[in-house]
């Protein structure tokens, strides 16, 4: 076998799912989980800091920020747990997308400040995230991921995949009987 | 693959509407949580009650416009020197009437005491007018007399 059969054959592997995109989908739904913890902690600072951003109507920033912590920790579990994969990996692609968009429009009118990603400063770790292209590339390896997961089809230490093999094992079993 | 799209679709709306509503129940009962509050109760907080202690701080810095609510009659007998008149049951003035409400100035309003309602009804009608805060004497001009504070008697 050469070595462009053996690069197709990974890519092949990669694009029907296998062990790589299942570790890609756990441990970014766990990432996801725990950005949406930290900050359901403190929805009021949360909520300052999307204020800081200056796109979102003032009027919006509550719902934002009541809203958005959750909906990433449901995001997070829900690809952890693997149930409903695609739709979920579809909507962090699509969070990714948002973030993206609001780091970059503040990185051109050239301000900066604590991109609140993960609040790792309020963990005391004293990592500051300020907004900056690394920040922005960041999110983008991250919203590759999500593609990769979103383009899977099989999930291996999912629920899908647990549903569907006891599904196929019953029809077994019935065919047979 | 249209049926897929749809399911896709289907199960995002899902997800999102799911979210919100765990979002929202999560909020009811978080310590620093957001608090959902009717506008009109907003705005009242800007009516804030002080002492007369508090207003002749004010009065001092000469930084508050001192109103008085009382009848006209009331007014005349006696005022916190420097205030002027707006009866509280009489119809506001034209805004062009009242120019200190576009000036950089606290209001102060007052009348005869905790148990005259003039100063409250006024304050709502002024609320409209003006973005900042309203202040009110709580125990009106009494207080203010009692702690010996300038007074203009009439002649």
């Amino acid at each position: 076998m050469g070595i462009r059969e053996i690069i197709k054959n990974f890519f092949v592997d990669l694009k029907y799912g296998n062990r790589i995109t299942s570790a890609v989908r756990i441990l970014l739904g766990s990432m996801l989980l725990f950005a949406g913890v930290i900050k359901l902690l403190d929805p009021e600072s949360f909520g300052g800091l999307i204020a800081g951003y200056d796109i979102l109507p003032p009027l919006l920033i509550p719902y934002a920020a009541v809203w958005v912590p959750v909906f990433e920790a449901v995001i997070g579990l829900l690809l952890i747990i693997g149930y409903k994969v695609r739709a979920s990996a579809m909507l962090a692609i699509l969070l990714m997308a948002l973030f993206i968009m609001f780091i970059s429009v503040n990185l051109v009118r050239g301000r900066s400040f604590d991109c609140g990603c993960f609040s790792l400063s309020r963990l005391g770790l004293g990592i500051q995230e300020e907004i900056s292209a690394w920040v922005v590339t960041r999110d983008l390896l991250f919203l590759a991921g999500f593609a990769l997961v979103f383009s899977a089809e099989r999930h291996l230490f999912s629920l899908e995949n647990y549903r569907e093999k006891m599904r196929l094992k019953n029809l077994e079993q019935s065919n047979y009987r | 693959m249209k049926k897929l799209s749809q399911h896709l679709l289907r199960d995002m709306l899902y997800i999102t509407v799911a979210a919100a509503a765990a979002a929202f129940a999560v909020n009811l009962f978080h310590p620093r949580g957001y608090v959902m509050v009717g506008r009109s109760e907003l705005e009242h907080r800007r009516i804030v009650p002080i002492s007369a202690y508090e207003a002749k701080i004010k009065y001092d810095s000469g930084s508050a416009v001192f109103i008085d609510a009382r009848e006209k009659a009331e007014f005349d007998e006696s005022h916190i020197a420097g205030s002027i008149n707006i009866p509280a049951g009489d119809p506001l003035p034209a805004p062009a009437g009242l120019p200190y409400l576009k000036q950089p100035k606290e209001i102060v309003i007052y009348c005869d005491g905790g148990s005259c309602g003039a100063s409250a009804i006024l304050a709502g009608k002024i609320l409209g007018l003006t973005r900042t805060h309203i202040y009110i004497i709580e125990r009106g001009l009494p207080d203010w007399k009692a702690r010996g504070f300038p007074v203009q008697e009439s002649d």
